[in-house]
Parts: C-alpha cells; structure tokens; sequence
C-alpha cells in the first residue's frame, strides 16, 4: 500500500497524547484546562446523578408495577401535576445556566489573546502543517520569515503566549492541541487565531491534530508540537533561520521538498498522487491534451506558481497553488536537479 | 366493501395496483420497505468501515474507499433512512388511522411524494455505484465544491429528497388541521399525531432552505459562481451558516418523530393516562421553534464572534428543556402503571436509557469552552448516534414492532422479539460508549487511521458493531417469520385506546373505518369505559353495524 511505504505515516501512528488517565481526559497544559477539565467532571457527574434519577425509578418501576395478570389495572390514572413540571424544567434551567455561564467565561479566556503574545504563523494544506516564525523568544526578529514543516518536530518555547495566525492554502483544516483543550478551524481566504501558553516546567511533546475532513489523507495531517526552554527555542530558530533564509540553496530546496512536496512526489519513482521527482530534470513528459513538455526551470516554475496549467497524462490536476518566493523555487529547482 | 374480509392489503390485487395506489397505508407500508433497504445498506457500510478502524493503520482499504463509506453511511442514514423512517413510513400508516380520516389530506401529493423520495434514491444509488464521494455527509465548502460530478449529483438525490419531506410534511399539517374526527378536539389528539405535527412544520419551514444551499453548491460546481469558494471571492463559512440553518432544526425532524412514538409505547404498555399529556405536546412545538435559532453551537472553533457564539449557546440550553420535561413526563407515566415489557416496550425502555445519555452528553457539547475541546472529535460522534440511533432508530423499531399487527395481521414472536431489541440495547453501549472516552481524550472524527493509543476503544466499538448487526438481523428474522406463521393478530392485542387500534379491523379495510368515528375520550382514557362499547353504541347511533368488534 502506497501510504504504508511513507515513514513519516509509520511514524505518526506512534505519536502520544500525554495522559495519565487514558479514561478520562489527558494531562491539562496551558490556562484553559482548568476551566474545561473542571466543568468536563463537572458535567459529567450532574449528567450522572440525572441518568441515575431517570433510569433507577425508571427499572423500579417496571418491576414493581409489573403485570402479574391480564387485565391488572393501572394503580390509578393521575396524569398531571403543575408542581411537578414547574419543578423538573425550572430546577434543571438553573443549573444549564451555570454550565452556560462558566462555559462562556472559559470560552472568552480560549479567544482573547494577550498583548505581548508571540506570534507564529500557521498555513495548513493538503496535507499537512507549515509553521512560520518571525521573532525569537525575547521578541527579536528573524532574518527573513522562517518557515518550519510539520515532519519534524514543530519548536515553540515555554513562558511566553503564543498566538497562532492560521490561514489554509486550499479546503477548511482545522487546529487542535488535546494537551491544551484548544482549537480552532483554519480557513482558506481569511486568518483565524488561536493562542495558547505553556508554562515553564511544562516542556514536552504534545500532538497537533487536523480535526476537520479534508481529504484523502486527513488523518496524516498530524504533527508534533515540542515545548522548550527558551534558549533551547532560540538556538534551533537560528538554525532553521540559517536553511530558510539563505537564499538559493540545496538544503532549503531539501527543506521545502520534505515539508510541501514530499506528500505528493516520491524521490524513489514510485507513483504518489504525482509525478515522482526521481529522474524528472530534462525528461520529455507527455500532457494532457496531446502536446508535450521538457522539464526545464520555466515549467517547474509554473507547476508551482499555477499547477493546472500542464498536467502530465495520467495523473489527477489536483495540486494546490504554493506561495515560494524566487529563492525558494530556484531552490526546489536545485534539488529536482540532484534527484537522477 | 361489503365483503369482511378484504383488507387494504387485499383489496386489489397485483403490483400496479400498488404502484399507483393513494391509500396511505400501502403508500407507508413501501416507505417501510425503502427505508429498511436503506438501513441495511448505510448498516453495511458501517460495519465494512468500522473493521477498518480495529487497527490503528489503515490495511484493510485504501483512505479513499474509507472515506467513501463513512460519507456514504452518513448521507443515507440520515437521508435516505432517519427522516423517512417514523414521519414518512409509520406517520403514514397510522397518523390518518388516528385522527380518524379516511386518507391524508392529499392521498394523490402523498404518492408524488414517495415517487419523488424513490427518485432522490435512485439517484443516490447511482451515485454510490458508479461515482466516488468523500465529502462528509456534511458537503463542507470548500472541498465539496471541486470534487467533481460525484458530489454534484449527491447533492442534486438530497435536493430531490427534500421536496418529497416538504410535501409529506405539508400534507400531515393539513390533514391534521382539518381531517380530524368529529369529537377529536386538539387535546384528544394522540401525541404520536403532536410530534408528527411539530416535525412537519420543521419541514415545510427548513427544507427550502437546505434546497437552496444545495442548488447554490450545485452551481458553484458547475459553473464556478463564487459564493462559497474563497478563490472566486466566496467564503466557505457561510455555507455552514447554510447548511445548518437546515440540518440544526432537521436533527429535531429525526429526534421529534421518535419522542412521537415514544410517548404512544410508554402510555400504552403502562395502561395509564400520560403524565403531563399538554406538556408534552407543547414541548414538541417548543423544540421545533427553538430549533431554528440555535444553529450556530456547531460553529463555536470556526471563528465567529464571541458574541453570536454566547447567544447560540445560551439558546442551546434553552432547547434542552423542553426535551428534558418529556423524558421526566414519560418516566412518571410508568409509576402506579400496570406495565407489559412487551417487545415494543424493551425498545421504548432502550430508548429512555440511550435518548437520556445522548441528551446529557449534549450539555458537554453546549458548554462553550468544553465543546472548544470536543468539537469534531468522537464524543460527538458518540452523542448523535445516542440521539440519533439511541432515540429516533430504537422509537422506530419500536414502533414497528408496536404496529406491525396492525400493519400485517400477524403476531411475532414475543420471546426472540425482546431478545433481539434488548440485544441491541447492549450492542449499541458495547459500540458508543468507548467513543466518549476517545473523544474526549482527542480522537479526531473522520480519520482512517489513528495513533494506537486509542486502538483498545476502537477494537471494542467495533466488536459492538458486529454484535449490533447480528441483534439487528435477530430482530428482522422476528419479523420475517411472523409472516410465515399464522399466529394472527387480534384487533387490539396491546389493549390501547387510539382509534387505530379500537375503530379498525387488524388490518384495516381500505378506506379505515366502516362508518365515521366519533370520538368521546382521551388517547390514554384508560378510566373511560371500554372503547369496543363506544363503538358499538356509535354504530348503532349512526345506523351501522360493526362488523370489526
């Protein structure tokens, strides 16, 4: 099976949400969890103490006023009583509107980010997580925006808010961190932001799901999110800094191909979803519609920039538009070059 | 008729006669038949891609297949199966039958409406068989609107679909207004007739607006218009704004017809008088309003306002009670009862226990900052199968097992029958309750695989998918054999006090009632004298002589 062969996927199936009780709800990070966790527990016992003031009359009932013989009578025919439903709807509106109002108070804590957040930009595909950085820890900027793909561990540093700027280059994905009860849908022509905070002390690895269906490989758009001490954070952007804005270069195309590519086109040539880059520089491919093309700079600038506009016969016009900048597509280029 | 024993079964003879009949109840009894079909097939599906998940990778077939069969489950579940199965199959057999009418308002609109309903499904068939569709029952923008023809016509068989719901549902609000019995008063009106009543006001007032975003995504498919796809300038969060403007109200199209059926097996198993009979019935009307204004709970992580997000969720409490005040009326109708845990009454009581958790779960979910972390994951997965299958499909298989003497003349088998529903009663706790612990420990919906520390609660939700099936099976066997046997049914085997079961012949004649009934008691008057002498003295009154007493 095509996706079995991809380690990456072998890889996900082994990913943890850190919880000490896997029956329940999984460990608590950041602010929030204490606000959902406690109206979770909450809820659920009020849902258990309700379930059992229905379901334990309920079989009570049914064995004590059993019919022993046909044509045993109801005890008596009383059928209504204002008391009674004024109590069982005002009595539980009472207690919906606490649920309500603490909900609604956690809710505007998940929503409103605080002033001196860090800000990381999000761009979900098909399929798959870029993080983008534009400061390190103590608030200085990259040397150009530093982009981050999701088959490696994603850094973030404990101590400081995080808020997160999502936007999706082609169907609605959606962001969702267990560990810090915090989600939000990422669409596609507008920005939504979600923030969360670890604390220090908190550092370790925690998954980042894709919650909302997006295709084939919905359920490979996992991630692992790692939470670091400062200095560590700070030191592994200068690296990253150092392959995203060095210009043209072999490394960044590798880096770019891992992260956005590599879903759709193998470097061993074997069939994905496209073409395989193994071999591809030079080669004459056939297109749909009759006429053919040679696989130069030009045409892999436009497969990139505007996808559709050759597709090679027999495969599916399904990739998405990227936004690389020129250093970034003469980059990919270099690196298709090296895949003979 | 003249002749005692033709039944509307009988009547006329031949498949064209009933490929162009108008009598209700052979026009219920094909939506029966359709509906099971479907429920068998949306079942399969289930089952195929519930064997799927038992492990955490994907082995068994390839994404695309599974996420074709989730889709395909989804879209005829509640298409094809749920909304159909109480209003169309069984509200058309017995709601005239209860009101005392010869016929729906519109016996000739009824039949366009099963034809069109056969329509819609073909088309979806066709689609299943030759086409590939992976949207989600949901058909979010804007994945749904390039994913080619496929997705087009499915949504073309929902529109179809949703013209024969509007017509059923216009054609019972007027039956109800103005073919009622002389004597039955609003309040003398089964509650099986309220929640039909209620659910088909839904209808009427929210289908068009389901046809309209399908028309709307339809043409973004196939002529580029922009409104949704965010490349053209459309934006894609509107049509979910859309899209459950009509599938909000139309989850209380599925749960209201199942709290309609309920309310008759409770009250008559119990041979008592239903407790709070008015507000019941007015809860039914209050869900239906409320339901219209509460939409907006399945869009709390998609980025709308604080604001919008609070008051849909203060709305969304709101709408818990009236379904609260029922499950609390029906539960006082049990005490001081003379209760029959007949099979009827086994899925009734299947139905208290599983309605009652799925509505409870429901508070989790209409907590904002809760429902911030279970959003799309599998506890609510779990929480609309509890109210979906829990309430609408266990009152549905109940009912069935309620009517079918009177729908077949034949009596099943008691013993295999409360075997198969409390069966299923277990399987479907087996199956759903490990999705709660899932969910709430992250299990994303919709993945074809997942990380393998949720693979024990996967493996034991599909061992109760195999154990559902099977009960499921048991409980069609029941049936089938009932009509290989003779064990005929009597008139009124459940000793209940609706006119289809004190007025009719079991089953009835073609045109209902022999003379007019008139109506002198309550539905559950379990103190009144007995009906079978009403009727007498009325037939006498009115120059006839019974010939079904």
């Amino acid at each position: 099976m095509k996706e079995g062969s991809n380690n990456l996927i072998d890889k996900m199936v082994h990913y943890k949400v850190p919880a000490e009780n896997e029956y329940w709800i999984p460990d608590g990070v950041g602010g929030f969890f204490e606000n959902v966790d406690w109206l979770y527990n909450w809820i659920t016992i009020i849902s258990v103490v309700f379930f059992a003031a229905i379901i334990f009359p309920m079989w009570y009932y049914t064995w004590k006023y059993n019919r022993k013989s046909v044509g045993d009578k109801a005890l008596n025919q009383h059928d209504h009583s204002f008391f009674l439903e004024i109590l069982w709807s005002g009595g539980p509106l009472i207690i919906l509107f606490v649920m309500f109002y603490y909900g609604f108070q956690g809710y505007l804590d998940m929503r409103i980010k605080p002033n001196n957040a860090m800000e990381v930009g999000v761009r979900a595909y098909q399929w798959g997580w870029e993080f983008s950085y534009n400061e390190d820890f103590e608030g200085n900027a990259t040397k150009c925006e530093t982009k981050v793909s999701f088959n490696e561990p994603l850094l973030l540093p404990t101590g400081r808010a995080v808020n997160f700027l999502m936007t999706s280059s082609d169907v609605l994905h959606s962001f969702y961190l267990p560990n810090f009860r915090q989600k939000g849908d990422v669409i596609p022509g507008r920005y939504n932001t979600v923030w969360v905070e670890a604390p220090e002390g908190k550092e370790g690895t925690y998954p980042l799901f894709c919650t909302e269906f997006c295709g084939t490989s919905h359920s490979q758009m996992l991630a692992e999110v790692r939470f670091v001490k400062a200095d560590e954070f700070n030191a592994w952007l200068k690296s990253k800094e150092k392959v995203s804005c060095g210009g043209v270069s072999l490394e960044r195309g590798k880096n770019i191909y891992s992260g956005v590519c590599q879903a759709c086109h193998s470097l061993d040539g074997s069939k994905k979803v496209g073409p395989s880059f193994k071999g591809l520089w030079g080669r004459e491919e056939k297109i749909e519609g009759g006429s053919s093309v040679t696989v130069d700079e030009n045409y892999i600038k436009e497969s990139i920039l505007n996808p559709n506009a050759k597709i090679v016969e027999g495969y599916p016009p399904s990739m998405p538009a990227q936004e690389l900048d020129e250093d970034e597509i003469k980059s990919v280029i270099k690196f298709i070059k090296e895949q003979k | 008729m003249g002749d005692s024993n033709a039944t509307y079964l009988n009547a006329t003879k031949g498949l064209k006669s009933w490929l162009v009949t108008i009598d209700h109840k052979r026009i219920g009894l094909m939506y029966l038949a359709s509906v099971l079909f479907f429920f068998l097939a949306g079942g399969t599906f289930a089952i195929l891609f519930r064997t799927e998940l038992f492990t955490a990778k994907g082995d068994l077939f390839s994404a695309d297949t599974y996420n074709s069969f989730f889709t395909l489950h989804g879209v005829i579940m509640v298409f094809l199966v749920i909304i159909p199965s109480v209003p169309a199959a069984l509200g058309n057999f017995v709601l005239p039958l209860m009101l005392g009418a010869k016929d729906v308002a519109f016996p000739k609109l009824n039949l366009l409406s099963l034809y069109i309903y056969w329509t819609g499904s073909i088309i979806a068939l066709c689609t299943i068989i030759f086409g590939h569709v992976d949207t989600g029952w949901t058909f979010y923008t804007p994945y749904s609107s390039n994913q080619g023809s496929s997705v087009v016509w499915m949504t073309f068989a929902a529109f179809v679909l949703g013209f024969s719901s509007i017509l059923t549902g216009m054609n019972f609000v007027v039956t109800v207004h103005k073919l009622r019995a002389p004597g039955m008063t609003w309040f003398r009106m089964p509650l099986f007739v309220w929640g039909i009543y209620a659910t088909s006001i839904i209808q009427v007032m929210a289908t068009p607006v389901l046809g309209i975003t399908l028309l709307l995504l339809i043409m973004e498919n196939m002529v580029g218009i922009g409104i949704f796809n965010p490349n053209l300038g459309g934006d894609p969060v509107l049509f979910q704004h859309f899209f459950w403007f009509y599938s909000h109200p139309a989850v209380y199209i599925m749960i209201l017809p199942g709290m309609a059926v309920q309310s008759e097996l409770i009250a008559v198993f119990s041979q008592k008088k239903i407790f709070g009979y008015k507000f019941i019935a007015f809860s039914s009307l209050a869900i239906a309003l409320i339901s219209f204004i509460v939409w907006g709970h399945h869009m709390f992580v998609s980025g709308q306002s604080e604001l919008i997000a609070m008051i849909f969720s203060f709305l969304t409490f709101l709408v818990a009670i009236p379904s609260g005040v029922k499950v609390f009326n029906w539960l006082y109708t049990l005490r001081h009862g003379s209760i029959r845990l007949n099979t009827p009454m086994i899925w009734a009581l299947n139905f208290m226990v599983l309605f009652t958790i799925g509505g409870l779960t429901g508070l989790h979910l209409g907590t904002m900052s809760v429902d911030v972390h279970l959003h799309d994951t599998y506890f609510v997965v779990a929480h609309f199968h509890y109210v979906m299958m829990g309430g609408t499909l266990m009152t549905f298989m109940g009912g069935i097992y309620y009517w079918w003497p009177k729908i077949t003349g034949k009596m099943y088998n008691e013993k295999w029958g409360r075997i198969a529903a409390a069966g299923v009663g277990v399987s479907f706790m087996v199956t759903f309750l490990p999705q709660f612990i899932m969910g709430a420990q992250g299990m994303p919906r919709r993945y074809y695989q997942y990380i393998e520390q949720y693979e024990k609660f996967h493996q034991m939700s599909t061992i109760g998918a195999y154990m559902l099936g099977a009960f499921f099976t048991m409980g069609a066997v029941v049936l089938v054999m009932s009509l290989r046997g003779s064990n005929f049914a009597l008139d009124n085997p459940w000793n209940a006090r609706t006119l289809e079961w004190t007025h009719t012949a079991t089953p009835p004649v073609e045109h209902n009632f022999i003379g007019q009934p008139v109506v002198m008691y309550g539905p559950y008057d379990y103190d009144a004298p007995e009906s079978s002498d009403t009727l007498e003295s009325l037939a006498v009154r009115d120059g006839q002589t019974s010939e079904t007493a």
